[in-house]
């Protein structure tokens, strides 16, 4: 079993202006340029290389991170790469007011995490980066401090792949 | 009950629905190019699976391919890339066309172009313009690697239904105005997120007015407005271009004529419901252009750079913050911004038309000296076409270049792209940052604005040509 309990540091992906980032495309998060890798374990250095204030970002991360940030997450393109540079850096969540619609369906499909929290945008002040958070995937519950938000939780579907480890995985298990 | 064209298709294709609202739906035609397909097929090999329907899977390359010249890739992570997808291809017995086949293009035009793409199938390819297709009345989509792989194995896919989104054209398209001023037009309403979980059906007269290849340009940048897909109901217009000559995989004499009896079936009903609905007057709508590193960041050719707290669906700080990457300011006039490079080319606006209404305009013309300008067919096929008919002496003679097809400058994998600092018109669909090269400028405009500009040196309004 995979955990559904998660503790990590946090990083919340802001602006110059000091600002949660939405609409982080699929170009900011692994360039273009880049998109001839295909192995995993290349992928993670390119992570958010294209993030203005965040191409630094690979080096910092250590396996674990829970990475932040605002509307529509991973607009854009269908590609993988967006998704697996961060399983290659071992992040074990992502936290966003709303995900771009094929990012959606990849990152579950892969096994990455992700949690769609509703409002995160209003109370955005709540979290910095460095802070420690706890994400509960069944409940969509988020800790912080003793804090509580409400995200959304885990889909039964969205479960049973990230338990399986990814889509293929789930597909076998079903046979 | 009566039902959208897409509840139409959907219900055709429903295989099985689960208890989560969710079905598994089959898959009619599966695109394939180098980039998003390598990784599907190494889990295919890895977990010993075949490819259940080789014969509905057409594979081509497209996004790292030189367009100067055929004969070598000089990136060697872009050759093997390339070369993957031909040995992926040959291995499975998936049709592939290959650099120097003369069908190669970019995937979502020669789909079309093939007679691949039919109303009324679904459509999938990771790629995000697979949205393209809809112009056909097919339901069409892009995916991701992983659902790539899994479409490989089982030619289906797991997914939820969308909503459904009504966009309704009316009054007549001005002169030089075209159909990717409508599509950028509607994309500036409602936002980038403004057709998130919808699937959008486009109708209206001036829908009807558009040749196939131009209701192609307003589905391709569906997803631009973060829908799922895009719709045209098929009619005359579409089962012309299916039957005309040099389409291999349409259906031909009876079963052409028996496939367009139910393909006329494929309209949303009269009484249909649909969860959001809008209605877009372009009587006196405007050349269109993008000034910032959003596609829903655009104004009418007359406009000015905005101020950041008048700019709908963008806060203050990323219109700002837009404007300093692009080195703009607000109360710019738009006609007033020099550019350096025209692209035309792309998914978008690679195709016949788009290049013959570039070359009308720059007939006899010389492009501006201080302009690079770059024309790229969408497909092998519209190159030799527009050979035929003289466009690339139109092109060379102004001072453009003129390439083989394939993604090229719309997203630079290949050695097409722009210098830091440089300013592109592009016909393309995406202005994201560096989308077009390490810190470049994009504005997003129509081959006729392109065109216009390239001769004056800043963005221009074309509509002076077509008085």
């Amino acid at each position: 079993m995979r955990p559904t309990t998660i503790t990590g540091r946090l990083w919340v992906l802001t602006g110059p202006d000091g600002k949660l980032y939405d609409d982080i495309d699929t170009d900011m998060i692994f360039h273009n340029r880049y998109l001839h890798i295909t192995e995993i374990e290349q992928m993670g250095q390119y992570a958010l290389g294209n993030l203005e204030g965040w191409e630094d970002f690979a080096h910092k991360a250590r396996p674990g991170d829970i990475v932040m940030a605002g509307k529509n997450f991973g607009a854009g393109s269908s590609r993988q790469q967006a998704v697996d540079c961060f399983r290659a850096l071992g992040v074990s969540a992502i936290v966003a007011e709303s995900f771009g619609a094929i990012y959606k369906r990849n990152a579950i499909n892969s096994g990455l995490p992700i949690v769609t929290l509703p409002g995160l945008t209003e109370m955005a002040g709540e979290f910095k980066t460095g802070d420690t958070v706890e994400v509960h995937f069944e409940t969509g519950q988020l800790t912080l401090d003793g804090k509580t938000f409400r995200a959304e939780p885990f889909s039964q579907v969205q479960m049973d792949i990230y338990q399986a480890g990814d889509l293929f995985a789930y597909g076998k298990s079903l046979e | 009950m009566a039902a959208t064209l897409y509840d139409k298709i959907w219900h055709e294709h429903v295989v099985r629905e689960y208890d989560d609202g969710s079905v598994l739906l089959y898959v009619d035609r599966h695109l394939l190019h180098e980039v998003t397909s390598p990784q599907a097929f190494e889990g295919l090999r890895l977990a010993g699976r075949r490819v259940r329907r080789p014969d509905l899977v057409l594979a081509t390359v497209d996004h790292n391919v030189p367009t100067r010249h055929r004969d070598s890739v000089s990136d060697p992570v872009a050759a093997e890339q390339i070369a993957a997808l031909q040995r992926n291809a040959k291995e499975y017995g998936i049709r592939y066309l290959g650099l120097s086949h003369p069908e190669q293009g970019i995937v979502h035009v020669v789909g079309p172009e093939l007679g691949f793409t039919l109303p009324g199938t679904t459509i999938v390819c990771g790629d995000s313009h697979t949205s393209t297709h809809g112009a056909f009345g097919a339901l069409a989509f892009g995916i991701g690697t992983s659902e790539v792989e899994h479409v490989l194995a089982t030619q289906t896919i797991r997914i939820r239904k969308s909503q459904t989104f009504r966009v309704r054209f009316v009054g007549r398209l001005p002169a030089g105005v075209t159909a990717k001023d409508m599509i950028l037009y509607f994309i500036g309403l409602v936002g980038p997120a403004g057709g998130t979980g919808f699937v959008l059906e486009f109708c209206g007269d001036p829908i009807r007015a558009l040749s196939m290849e131009e209701r192609m340009t307003v589905c391709n940048m569906s997803i631009e407005a973060g829908a799922r897909a895009g719709l045209i109901a098929p009619d005359k217009v579409t089962f012309d271009y299916i039957a005309a000559d040099d389409r291999p995989f349409a259906p031909r004499g009876r079963a052409l004529h028996e496939a367009i009896s139910r393909w006329e079936k494929l309209v949303s009903d009269y009484d249909a419901q649909f969860d959001r609905e809008m209605e877009l007057n372009i009587a006196s709508l405007e050349p269109q252009v993008t000034w910032g590193t959003s596609p829903g960041m655009v104004t009418g050719i007359s406009g000015k750079v905005p101020e950041p707290e008048e700019v709908e669906h963008f806060s203050a700080d990323d219109v700002a913050k837009s404007l300093t990457y692009a080195r703009l300011k607000p109360g710019q006039k738009m006609v007033d911004i020099p550019i350096d490079v025209v692209f035309l080319g792309s998914c978008t606006n690679g195709r016949l038309t788009d290049l013959r209404i570039a070359a009308e305009i720059l007939k006899g013309k010389k492009i501006s000296p201080h302009v690079r300008m770059i024309v790229v067919p969408g497909s092998e096929r519209i190159r030799r076409h527009a050979e035929q008919m003289g466009l690339d002496k139109i092109f060379r003679e102004a001072g453009a270049e003129w390439r083989h097809a394939g993604c090229s400058m719309c997203l630079a994998m290949n050695e097409d792209r722009l210098d830091p600092g440089q300013r592109c018109a592009s016909t393309t669909n995406r202005n994201f940052e560096s989308r077009q090269g390490h810190d470049s400028i994009t504005h997003l405009v129509s081959p006729a604005t392109a065109a216009a500009s390239a001769i004056a040196g800043h963005l221009s309004d074309p509509r002076e040509y077509f008085t």
